[in-house]
Parts: structure tokens; sequence; C-alpha cells
């Protein structure tokens, strides 16, 4: 990817991470009954959060007067291409493969923290390139639930000890 | 069960965090002859002990404000102390010197490097929650987009390797 993103790549990239995750948990809650109930309910709230981030795309396609993206020496752009780029972050690969490699509830736990850790880096810089008027509190408010969802996945891994 | 924090804990495990990364390019530094990689390395290692001065800084203005009436004030500001035990286990579990030892491509460090840059943007976002002034709250953005920057460089490394 040469080109930085236009507003519109990056939310639809967002709302693909959030398809990912859903994805992820709702395979991982067939794998592993054990702990199906919790992923279902993380599935759930990713489910939540893509149409959070379709609501914005939508908005942001209409908005003329004031440039949606708020980012004048276009380092959060960069920024988000390096985390975009296949080496780091590919959100066109299928989390469901690695389930694959995953034997028991506690390594899909640690995955799914992984992948919740991700997303959080990836919308860190979101919320730098996105002007208050475009859902700059949106996306924090997203990342302080993927944060939550890291606490219950932790909380989780006690528990099964 | 989880551990809860308080906020110098929580300042504490960022200073960790730093002096970590700092070590982990630093010893990176070593293991690779290459001249420009090694220069890389080393420059973001000066990189993360600044943050970790900044963060030390920051810890002493918060002992001075405690001592202060205002510290119940700023103890309800405080995000979920146990998010924070959570967030840290990005940070700290994981011994960066420790996985050196079993890694030896250029590629494979700058992907390690990469993920703990990850890992330290994670903590970030939570201790935002901790700090008082929108002065210190703009502190710690400033070393977000830094370290999201060391993101940046450390890919176009591996892009041009591969």
């Amino acid at each position: 990817m040469g080109m930085p993103f236009n507003a519109d790549e990056v939310f639809e990239m967002a709302e693909q991470i959030e398809r990912n995750g859903a994805r992820f948990y709702r395979a991982a809650a067939e794998k592993f009954p054990e702990v199906s109930q919790l992923l279902l309910e993380l599935a759930a709230m990713e489910d939540n959060h893509e149409k959070t981030f379709a609501a914005m795309r939508e908005e942001l396609s209409g908005t003329e007067a004031e440039p949606p993206v708020f980012d004048p020496d276009g380092q959060a752009q960069l920024y988000l291409q390096a985390m975009a780029d296949e080496h780091i972050f590919n959100i066109k690969s299928d989390p469901v493969n690695q389930l694959g490699n995953l034997d028991t509830p506690d390594e899909v736990l640690k995955t799914a923290m992984g992948l919740e850790r991700d997303s959080i880096a990836f919308y860190a810089g979101l919320k730098e390139s996105v002007s208050r008027k475009a859902g700059k509190d949106k996306v924090e408010g997203i990342i302080k639930e993927e944060m939550n969802h890291i606490v219950i996945l932790s909380q989780k891994m006690e528990a099964l000890k | 069960m989880t551990v809860a924090l308080n906020a110098f804990e929580v300042f504490e495990i960022a200073e960790q965090i730093e002096r970590n990364g700092a070590k982990f390019y630093r010893k990176a530094a070593e293991l690779f002859n290459e001249s420009d990689i090694c220069n890389m390395f080393l420059e973001l290692a000066d990189w993360e002990t600044r943050h970790e001065q900044v963060f030390q800084d920051m810890k002493k203005q918060l002992f001075k404000l405690n001592k202060k009436p205002r510290t119940c004030e700023l103890e309800k500001k405080q995000l979920d102390p146990k998010l924070m035990a959570c967030l840290a286990v990005f940070g700290t579990v994981s011994e960066p010197l420790h996985r050196l030892r079993s890694i030896e491509k250029i590629a494979d460090v700058l992907k390690t490097a990469i993920v703990k840059e990850q890992d330290s943007i994670t903590f970030y976002e939570g201790l935002k929650d901790f700090v008082p002034s929108s002065d210190d709250k703009n502190k710690v953005d400033d070393i977000i987009e830094e370290e999201m920057r060391h993101i940046k460089i450390l890919n176009q490394a591996l892009k041009q390797r591969e």
C-alpha cells in the first residue's frame, strides 16, 4: 500500500477488524464449550463495535463542510498504513485459521488478548486521525471497551487455573 | 485474583516497560553487524530511555500532588485499577531480553520489537486515565505518538529486508 488511506478506507478497515474478531470468538466458542458463553458475549460486543464504525463511516460520507480527518502532517495515516501492512496486522487473513493451533481454553484466551491488543494499537492511530466532530470520542469509547475485554479475558484465564 | 494497582505502581510499570524496551534495543544492536540497523536500534533505545525519564518525572509530580488535599478528587478520576493490572501483562510479563536469546534473524527481532511497541501503546492508552492534568495527558499522548513512529521505522526496516 503506497498511498495514505482516506477516512472511508480507514473505517472500513476498523469494521473488518471487528468482523474478524467476532468470527474468531464465534469459531472459538464452538471449539471450546468450557468458555463458549463468554466468547459469544465478546463476539456480540464486537458486532456492536462494527455497527458503530459503520455508522461513523456513513456519517463521514455526508460531511463536506469540515474535513473529517484531522491529520495535517499525515503521521497518523502513515502509522495506520504501517499497522495495516501484512507484516504487522494482516486484516485480510482470517483469524479463525489460528484456531487450528490452539488446543486449550487458556491458549484461546491468550490469543484473544493479543487480538484485542492489536485492535487497540490500530484504534489509537485511528483516534489521532479523526476530528472530534467526526467521532474521536466514539473511537475512544471503543478503545476503553476493548481494554475491558482484556480484563474479562484475563479474569477468565485466572478462573481456569 | 486480579491485583489492583495504584497510580504510582502504574507509573512504575510504565518506567519498567521503557527500561525493558531500551535494554532490548541495546542488546539487539549488539547482535548484528550492519551499521544502519545497529544505529536504528541504538536510537530507539535512547528514545525509550527519554520516555522512562518522562514517566519518572510524572510519578514524582503525582507524589507531590497526593500530599495535597486534592488527592480524593484525583482518586475519583482513576480508571479501574484492575484494568491496568491486566494491561500490564503486555508490557512486563515477557522479558524482551530473554526472548532475544532465541531470535537470530533481523526480521524476527524487528517483528518482536513491533509487538513490544504495540504492547506499550495499549498500556499507555489506559495510563492516560491515571494522569491528573491535561498537560501530563499531552505528555503521554506525545509518548504514544513516538511509539507509533517507532512502529513505522521498524516496519520500514522490515520491508527493506523482505
